[in-house]
């Protein structure tokens, strides 16, 4: 008896889901789809002009198919995704591997809060989601033409994203980043890119144009290049960079930086905060001598060290006295003065946004090249010559 | 060889943890993360003090207990059996509604993470039909299955959490520092309420063999073992989500779990971790039926308890359709409801039947 | 037209034969009726001073061995010289005056008859109603051969064979212990088939014992023909699948297990041994394990269960993220499977339910056919099959992969019951998960898994030493031989072992 009651709840629980097919209007067969049945999408696009325009690309098929690309348009993101499923007549739109969200600069203008609250709750996508931002244009181009071309285009912005730190030209923020920042210091900053025309006819190419910032949530400035590369600089986002010196002779030299590290540094006088030391390090390794000097004789490294250094603290410089101008901690430097000293931070942390404009910044930098490979000397292009007097050659 | 329905105190132990984990989702991280902020990963630290308390308490109430009695049979001697009576009939209520609503947020995890517009109605019911099956049965069985599972369940959250770290931000966990103190120590009180639960397996120590008797280092050290796993869950979702993300998600440590990577390709693996959970849901939920019918057939001094247990699950689910017809309701009932008589139970009932107990020289 | 022999009684000829009474020649000739196998014969036994009949079943008696051994020495006067009566003759011949081995004195008619069942000749003393039965069991038999199923490289070539004291032969030669004790019974009304419960007497727990001597003789059965009956009685559940009983066809094992505390028990005309209690860890145990370096014989152990786990849970897994958690799939393997399933015409249910049907069918046609043929079938089934299914665009190649996976792994649990059962229940998590997804799966993992933690073999948990016992490490690694327990802890043995 006990046996045949505890087969008959066994049975009961497998086959609930059929007997409740009609129970409350919704089972869980809502969430059955087939895998065939979907169509991945690789890189959602949002602008907006009167309504939100909403474009999608699936990547390169497994068999080489182009991308496809869909587009709708709606009063709010919502609406717009909605009609994109209605209308989507082969496969079902699918988000879980969605990469990439590319703003257009009107969208991004008019405020993301909105776009990421909505893909906050959307149970496909992911919060490690890449932003992106298309300064002077719209999204859509930037998907029908680059992320719909034949090559893939999620690989283009794949590439970029990994390229990015190696450049230390920028860095790809995720959903939750941006999110994250919005919600700490009010502001965030968003990689953006923009459409060139490439070398062949009709083709387009895509390049980094510096960091749109965001102010609560609303896109209201574009920083430089150099104010970039600052930021990266300032936020340990460098992983290694080239850079081209001289050797005061003529010579150039280039360069490959390591981790770029900065460290900053809150000082305090009775009790005050008086200023915050911005300390850049880094290392260096010679990639290419074209010089007559050897990178064996210290005043040459010296030389090397210091133009690096001077380009890094002009670069930090620039990143900082943008963001005080602006009135924005994008930097992120109070949340770090904070982790250097929390109890002593805490008195000037419900300030920080007035006392951050008017702080004193000072960005110092110490490189050091470590090592020139299989090279010690470079190539002189003739014997070596001595000076009679000195010795040296 | 036929045993009697006996079970061991590491199986009672690794039931009630299970039980423990089922509820820690619900309350952590939002709940220490709403007091104390970033440095809500030190709550369990904070919170060792007060759950030391409270299982000394419990202990030494449960040292006075004879062979064959639990917490329900001790309410009885101390208070004696109208006042006693009373008092079990109160706390079979209270764990009738806690297990509505324990089955109802279980299904609506499942609605709000994977299954999206599916029916509470199925979920629900499943789950209350396992958990039913589970405890209407042998107590030794449950529990081994809980001994089998208990160890499955911590390895796969291990590797989860480790398989987090790269995600980690140091700028999400920092600064710490003694101005946090006072945030830190509210924090604990919603993870003092979540070990507190583990007292539960009071009400089931009839069930341990003669002589068999839980040790108090045993029980803590379990006790800091599960602290350590409630310190690297709040860890890694505040050092992955930020504390200031965590107040807007719903489900932090899904979404957390969400951007786990191996091997460069994000696995998307929360909705394994998410049904995980409901395993852990089972076991919670047949462990309060079996409460509850031992709580019943003790008051109406039945001897076969175990059949009580199906009518307690049908009544269970009763509840569950009637509490919290919205997600907000549910929330509510979690911030306002449960904590407060959870807390009540363990700092004022229970020390106040022992102390009565004693004063009447039962115990 | 039934052929019927001159005497025989038709109506009688309905009836059971009745064998109550003393023994007499005549009341063994109506026992056996007619039988063509029933031999007796007109002994001038002493040298004429006594007459008896010498009865047996021609067959079950070597005919050669009755003549040199009973016939001879019972017709030399020389050796019955003094002999006057019966009587005397009889203790003549229970004192040695004829050669064999096993000499039973017998009153009853039925102990007679049941005896010439056995193998033995009666000499049936008509005057005293007494009669004398004599051992005498013919050659015919299977030799003891390799294993068949159990083969290890490392280990012993023999088996059990059908004859119960050729086994206990077996293993008397390897337990050569004054401790081991042989308590015999008779099951099956018709059959009587001998079974003999072994164990170590002061070691072995003897409620243990107990309980399966009393299983056993609680058994109402007509025959003991086949394994499946002696583990029904002898299990708790017999109506669970998964088998609660460990069989060996190899001795070594047997005696290792009997050496750990379990009762072995074997029976006439099956060619295997049986152990009980018989735990969930047992059955993925291999005799080689002992033969093998612990550490390779661990990473053995555990591939096995990770080899459980793919075949029991992978089909249902790959239904429930094809069909309901395809997030969880990696964007390569998605984009895959998504061109691979353009043009397969069913849904993933139809196809993972449909390729494990037809896994099943060529296993079992596999097994059916004759060994040279039923290999090749067997592979070229699958290849041809699995090959044209996914030319045909019938199926995709991945739930091809992952049915093939799940099998092969199914293949690597050494005990076939359990394979079986395996099978069985990864059929029912596939189903679970085409309903409800992974939520589905976790619910019948969680069911199959109290299942088996509410199992018991002869009092032991099942999950034994999962839940309940400390030595879950003995069960998945291989210790090293002087950190082996002597004993399976579970088993409560009685003392240490000298």
């Amino acid at each position: 008896m006990r046996g045949r009651r505890y087969a008959a709840a066994c049975l009961a629980a497998v086959l609930l889901p059929g007997l409740c097919s009609g129970c409350a209007g919704n089972t869980v067969y809502t969430q059955l789809r087939d895998v065939e049945s979907l169509e991945l999408v690789r890189t959602v696009g949002v602008d907006r002009e009167e309504q939100v325009t909403v474009t999608v690309v699936t990547g390169l098929s497994a068999g080489g198919d182009a991308p496809i690309t869909l587009q709708e348009q709606g009063a709010t993101l919502a609406e717009a995704m909605h009609m994109l499923e209605q209308s989507a007549s082969r496969r079902r739109p699918f988000y879980s591997h969605t990469e990439y969200l590319v703003l257009g600069q009107s969208a991004a203008e008019a405020g993301i809060l909105g776009y990421l609250d909505y893909f906050g709750r959307m149970l496909e996508m992911r919060t490690d989601t890449g932003v992106y931002l298309v300064r002077d244009g719209d999204a859509a181009p930037v998907l029908h033409s680059v992320c719909g071309g034949k090559d893939g285009g999620d690989r283009i912005l794949a590439f970029l994203k990994e390229d990015l730190p190696r450049t230390g030209q920028g860095y790809v923020a995720t959903c939750l980043e941006t999110a994250v920042s919005l919600e700490r210091y009010g502001c965030a900053l968003v990689m953006a890119i923009r459409l060139r025309p490439g070398e062949e006819p009709d083709a387009v190419q895509v390049r980094p144009a510096g960091f749109g910032v965001l102010e609560n949530g609303r896109l209201t400035a574009f920083l430089s290049d150099a104010e970039s590369r600052g930021v990266c600089v300032l936020q340990n986002r460098v992983r290694e960079m080239a850079l081209v010196t001289d050797d005061g002779q003529g010579g150039k030299i280039s360069l490959q930086l390591g981790p770029v590290r900065t460290a900053i540094v809150p000082v305090f006088a009775n009790g005050a905060l008086v200023r915050l030391d911005a300390q850049i390090r880094s290392t260096a390794n010679i990639t290419e001598m074209a010089s007559r000097r050897s990178a064996e004789d210290p005043a040459v490294r010296a030389r090397i060290a210091s133009q690096v250094e001077e380009q890094l603290t002009k670069w930090a410089q620039a990143a900082v006295d943008c963001a005080q101008r602006m009135g924005l901690d994008f930097l992120a430097l109070g949340g770090a003065a904070a982790r250097k000293a929390p109890v002593r931070f805490a008195a000037v942390q419900a300030a920080w946004p007035e006392v951050f404009p008017k702080l004193d910044v000072a960005v110092t930098a110490q490189v050091e090249v470590i090592r020139s490979y299989d090279m010690d000397a470079p190539l002189s292009g003739g014997p070596m010559r001595r000076n009679a007097e000195t010795g040296e050659a | 060889m036929k045993q009697k329905d006996t079970l061991t105190p590491r199986q009672l132990s690794a039931l009630l943890f299970l039980g423990v984990l089922s509820a820690a989702i619900r309350l952590l991280p939002k709940a220490p993360v709403a007091f104390a902020g970033t440095a809500a990963w030190l709550a369990p630290a904070a919170a060792a003090a007060p759950t030391a308390l409270f299982t000394l308490i419990l202990m030494g109430f449960l040292r006075g207990r004879r062979e064959g009695e639990g917490l329900g049979e001790l309410a009885l001697r101390s208070l004696g059996p109208a006042a006693g009576r009373a008092v079990c009939a109160g706390v079979a209520l209270w764990l009738l509604f806690y297990s509505g609503f324990t089955l109802r947020v279980s299904a609506e995890r499942l609605l709000s993470s994977i299954y999206k517009s599916g029916g509470v109605l199925l979920f629900a019911g499943v789950t209350a039909a396992t958990a039913a099956v589970l405890a209407a049965g042998t107590l030794r069985g449950l529990a081994r299955t809980a001994e089998v599972f208990f160890p499955l369940a911590v390895t796969v959250l291990t590797v989860v959490l480790a398989a987090a770290v790269p995600n980690l931000k140091a700028e999400y966990l920092l600064p710490v520092s003694r101005l946090d103190l006072p945030g830190v120590l509210r924090a604990a009180l919603p993870v003092t309420n979540l070990a507190g639960l583990y007292g539960y397996a009071g009400f089931l120590t009839g069930y341990l063999p003669p002589g068999r008797r839980e040790r108090s280092r045993a029980v803590f050290r379990r006790l800091a073992w599960g602290f350590a796993l409630f310190t690297a869950i709040l860890f890694m979702t505040v050092g992955t989500l930020s504390a200031e993300m965590i107040g807007h998600i719903h489900n932090p440590v899904f979404t957390m779990i969400q951007n786990v990577h191996f091997y460069g390709d994000t696995a998307h693996i929360d909705a394994l971790i998410v049904v995980l959970w409901v395993a852990m849901d089972v076991f919670w939920l047949g462990t309060l039926f079996r409460i509850q019918a031992e709580l019943a057939g003790l008051i109406a001094g039945l001897r076969r308890r175990n059949r009580l247990v199906w009518p307690t699950a049908a009544a269970a689910m009763a509840v569950c359709l009637l509490t919290g017809p919205t997600q907000f309701d549910l929330t509510r009932i979690s911030d306002r409801v449960i904590p407060g008589v959870q807390l009540a139970l363990m700092f004022v009932v229970l020390p106040g039947v022992y102390l009565v107990g004693k004063l009447r020289k039962r115990l | 037209m039934r052929l019927r022999r001159r005497g025989q009684d038709p109506q009688r000829e309905g009836q059971a034969p009745d064998l109550v009474g003393p023994v007499s020649a005549a009341g063994i000739r109506a026992a056996f009726g007619e039988s063509a196998d029933y031999m007796e014969r007109t002994l001038a036994a002493g040298g004429g001073t006594a007459e008896a009949v010498l009865c047996w079943l021609d067959g079950l008696v070597s005919g050669t061995a009755a003549a040199e051994t009973l016939i001879r020495p019972l017709t030399d006067p020389a050796r019955f010289a003094g002999v006057r009566s019966e009587r005397a003759a009889i203790r003549r011949v229970l004192e040695g005056g004829v050669y064999a081995g096993t000499v039973r004195r017998r009153g009853a008619l039925r102990d007679a008859v049941y005896d010439m069942l056995a193998g033995c000749c009666a000499l049936v003393f008509p005057k005293t109603g007494a009669a004398v039965t004599f051992e005498m069991k013919s050659e015919e038999r299977r030799a003891v051969t390799e294993p068949k199923e159990e083969k290890v490289v490392k280990g012993a070539k023999d088996a059990f064979a059908e004859l119960i004291r050729t086994n206990t032969m077996l293993v008397r030669r390897r337990l050569a212990d004054p401790a081991l004790r042989l308590r015999e019974t008779v099951v099956g009304s018709s059959s009587h088939t001998r079974v003999c419960v072994l164990y170590l007497q002061g070691f072995t727990n003897p409620e243990l014992t107990e309980t399966v001597c009393e299983r056993l003789a609680a058994m109402q059965v007509r025959g003991l023909l086949s394994a499946a009956a002696l583990e029904s009685a002898l299990s708790d559940r017999p109506r669970s699948p998964f088998p609660q009983l460990l069989h060996t066809e190899r001795p070594d094992k047997f005696c290792q297990n009997l050496l750990e505390g379990r009762v072995g028990i074997l029976a006439d005309g099956l060619p295997m041994g049986f152990l009980a209690p018989g735990t969930f860890a047992q059955f993925f145990k291999m005799p080689e394990d002992r033969a093998n370096h612990f550490l390779v014989a661990s990473v053995l152990t555990l591939l096995r269960y990770a080899a459980l786990l793919l075949s029991l849970l992978l089909p249902a897994f790959y239904t429930a993220v094809a069909m309901y958690h395809q997030e969880m799939l990696p964007t390569r393997l998605i984009q895959t499977m998504i061109e691979a399933k353009q043009s397969v015409p069913f849904p993933t249910a139809v196809e993972v339910m449909g390729m494990l049907a037809a896994f099943e069918l060529l296993q079992e046609a596999g097994l059916r056919l004759p060994s040279p043929v039923g290999q090749t079938v067997s592979v070229i089934g699958a290849l041809i099959v699995g090959q044209s299914a996914v030319e045909a665009s019938v199926v995709s190649p991945v739930v091809v992969i992952v049915v093939a996976l799940a099998g092969i792994s199914g293949y690597t649990v050494p005990n076939q019951d359990m394979s079986g059962a395996l099978r069985l229940c990864r059929l029912a998590l596939v189903a679970a998960a085409v309903a409800c997804g992974l939520f589905g799966i976790v619910i019948g993992t969680t069911l199959l898994l109290y299942h088996l933690c509410t199992l018991e073999s002869c009092g032991v948990p099942y999950m034994t030493p999962f839940s309940g016992g400390k030595g879950a490490a003995a069960a998945l690694l291989q210790m090293p031989p002087d950190r082996e327990p002597e004993a399976d802890p579970a088993l409560r043995v009685r003392r240490k072992q000298p």
